[in-house]
């Protein structure tokens, strides 16, 4: 059997009619109990089962996904990586996260396709340049690489882009932060698992949490379709799903759930080199590898679980694209897609300990949670583990929103993916 | 109109396409989230909404009494709900007036409209999830999970 992904592997199985495979992960069966519970299967969830047993050794551990992993936001989303946010508490994150997407793929033995392409955030108003420069300074102080572009600079880096001055929203410039770009996202919820697997974390699929128990005030087990499963710390990291599996704690939060949808174009041959960003115009685009130009812009106004959102936003999120881009015009749209996006008051996600015992929320990322998943997962399984969150963690607590401590990214965060 | 009769279509087909075979057997309406029968105007797209939130919470009256834990619980714990839900609407591109409706956010299928300051309406339709997380039975992409079913409404919204 073979198991580890090399070029030599890969000769040898090639030689062999690649018969020596074996699955990348273990399709588990539910044990009756587990030092620890994961409710979810999806880059959060996976990469917190990963560090729970890699830097805890906690590896009598099981994640419980309703469906299949990676069917949520993890499989749904446009992957833009980047740290450069304003204040210092997402900057700790986002910047940990970043840091260890670089080394990950080598880490997890797992072709991730990280493509640290660079981020562009445009301005198209001496305001916007303002705020762009300032946050740009503030990245700075944080340690995080970030610079501002002028338009000509702009051109020169991303050819693509028209700066022509004579349209209604002109680039006159933006932030670029080199290291960020894009990554392929079920290769990042497989290579979790494979190496979570391997460690012994069991992976069950098909398997919806239905409820929590507790006794005086810490949790017991937890009731699935599959049956009761005992065991005393429980970590729910649903994303849309957070209110839903909090409540059956009793426990109320501050997120509301909406779609946010994008679209991919047919594949046309190498036409943009960068993440393309535009908070004004509100959209946001790169080119997979494979050719087709990944779009997205904003979540559908109204709350719901349904996973499509309305046409009408499409149309928005269009409109925006060819604002910036007038010669992808002629593009036709591939596949369109919604998912549930579970959107915080201040932006910024929630990372807690609750008022029952052993019960822990990782959820509030919103739209832009997929670029943090290393760094929300390795945050996580501290808190988890030692029942204590980290520095990176602290801020994020729930309590935030009775303190008044709010870590208010909305404004500061650019389209905020 | 030929222009709006075109875009319900299309979005329409972008979410029913791929589950033909189950949507035949299901009395949910797919276009529902895309009209809004306006209780001044009649039924208009939904894009000449806009959404206004949970319905029926009252801005406390004596703030300045309330603990800290109660100012947050106002002012930023929401109910969420995936199911039946209340909330409110307002036809911001016509009359411009404000009501409430009550929607399956699991289906986006609307159940009720009703006057703002109005009770919870006592019968209405529709389908609860039968299990907390489960998944809509078209459009929602997750085939693993569909499991919506003929259920008794139980609970409404726990806000109300
Ligand atoms: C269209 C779109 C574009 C996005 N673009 C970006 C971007 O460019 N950059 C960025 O940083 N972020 C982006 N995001 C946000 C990002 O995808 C999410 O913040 C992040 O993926 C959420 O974490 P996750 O992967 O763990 O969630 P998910 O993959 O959603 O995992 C949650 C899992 O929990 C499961 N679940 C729910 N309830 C239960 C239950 N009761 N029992 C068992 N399992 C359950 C679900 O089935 C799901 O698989 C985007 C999101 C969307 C929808
Ligand atoms: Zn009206």
């Amino acid at each position: 059997m073979t198991r580890h992904y090399s070029f030599f592997n890969l000769l040898r199985e090639g030689l062999r009619g690649h018969s020596g495979w074996e699955p990348a992960w273990r399709d588990a069966e539910p044990k009756p109990s587990y030092d620890a519970v994961i409710i979810g299967g999806g880059g959060h969830c996976l990469a917190t089962a990963y560090y729970l047993a890699r830097e805890h050794g906690m590896t009598n551990i099981a994640i419980l996904e309703k469906g299949w992993i990676g069917g949520g936001n993890a499989g749904r989303n446009t992957t833009i990586i980047r740290s450069n946010y304003l204040y210092d508490e997402s900057a700790a994150i986002y910047g940990h996260a970043l840091k260890l997407w670089e080394g990950l793929g080598r880490e997890l033995n797992y072709n991730i396709m990280m493509s640290h392409r660079g981020v562009l955030n445009l301005a198209h108003d001496d305001h916007e340049a303002r705020q762009l420069k300032r946050r740009v300074e503030a990245n700075r102080l944080n340690s995080i690489d970030s610079e501002y572009l002028d338009a000509k600079q702009v051109k020169e880096f991303c050819p693509a882009i028209s700066i022509s001055q004579d349209v209604r929203y002109p680039v006159i410039g933006a932030t670029l932060q080199r290291r960020g770009g894009v990554n392929r996202h079920d290769a990042v919820v497989w290579g979790f698992a494979r190496a979570a697997s391997a460690m012994g974390v069991d992976i069950v699929q098909n398997c919806e949490v239905t409820g929590i128990r507790a006794e005086a005030g810490a949790v017991t087990g937890i009731d699935t379709n599959r049956g009761f499963i005992r065991t005393p710390k429980i970590a729910s990291v649903v994303a849309g799903h957070s209110s839903v599996v909090a409540r059956m704690v009793g426990l109320r939060l501050p997120i509301e759930s909406h779609p946010l949808q994008a679209l991919v174009s047919e594949p046309v041959k190498p036409v943009l080199n960068c993440v393309v960003m535009s908070n004004a115009v509100h959209a946001y685009c790169s080119q997979s590898d494979k050719g087709e130009l990944v779009i997205g812009a904003g979540i559908d106004a109204y709350l719901s679980y349904t996973q499509r959102g309305g046409f009408d936003v499409i149309e928005h999120e269009i409109a925006s694209l060819l604002e910036l881009f007038p010669n992808f015009s002629r593009l036709r749209m591939m596949r369109q897609w919604g998912g549930i996006v579970d959107v915080c008051p201040d932006a910024s996600p929630i990372i807690s300990k609750t008022g029952v015992k052993g019960f822990y929320v990782n959820g509030g990322w919103g739209t832009g949670g997929w670029k943090a998943t290393p760094g929300s997962g390795h945050a996580f399984a501290d808190l988890v583990a030692n029942d204590e969150p980290n520095g990176i963690a602290a801020p994020f607590a729930i309590e935030r929103f009775v303190t008044g401590r709010l870590v208010a990214e909305h404004g500061a965060a650019a389209v905020a993916h | 109109m030929a222009q709006r009769r075109w875009r319900i279509e299309g979005s329409l087909s972008l979410a029913v396409l791929p589950f033909a075979g189950d949507a035949t057997k299901l009395k949910v309406q797919v276009s529902s989230m895309f009209i809004i029968n306006c209780p001044h105007c009649g039924p208009r797209d939904q894009v000449e909404f806009s959404y206004g939130g949970e319905a029926h919470r009252a801005r406390p009256l004596h703030s300045e009494q309330m603990s800290d834990e109660e100012w947050a619980e106002f002012l930023f714990m929401r109910a969420n709900t995936k199911g039946v839900f209340a909330e409110r609407w307002n036809h911001a591109a016509g009359c411009r007036s404000w009501f409430n409706m009550l929607r399956n956010t699991a289906t986006d299928e609307i159940l009720a409209i009703y006057a703002i300051g109005a009770d919870l309406p006592a019968e209405v339709g529709g389908q609860n999830p039968v299990t907390p997380c489960g998944e809509a039975p078209i459009g929602s992409g997750n085939d693993a999970a569909k499991i919506i079913k003929d259920v008794p409404l139980t609970d409404k919204n726990e806000a109300a």
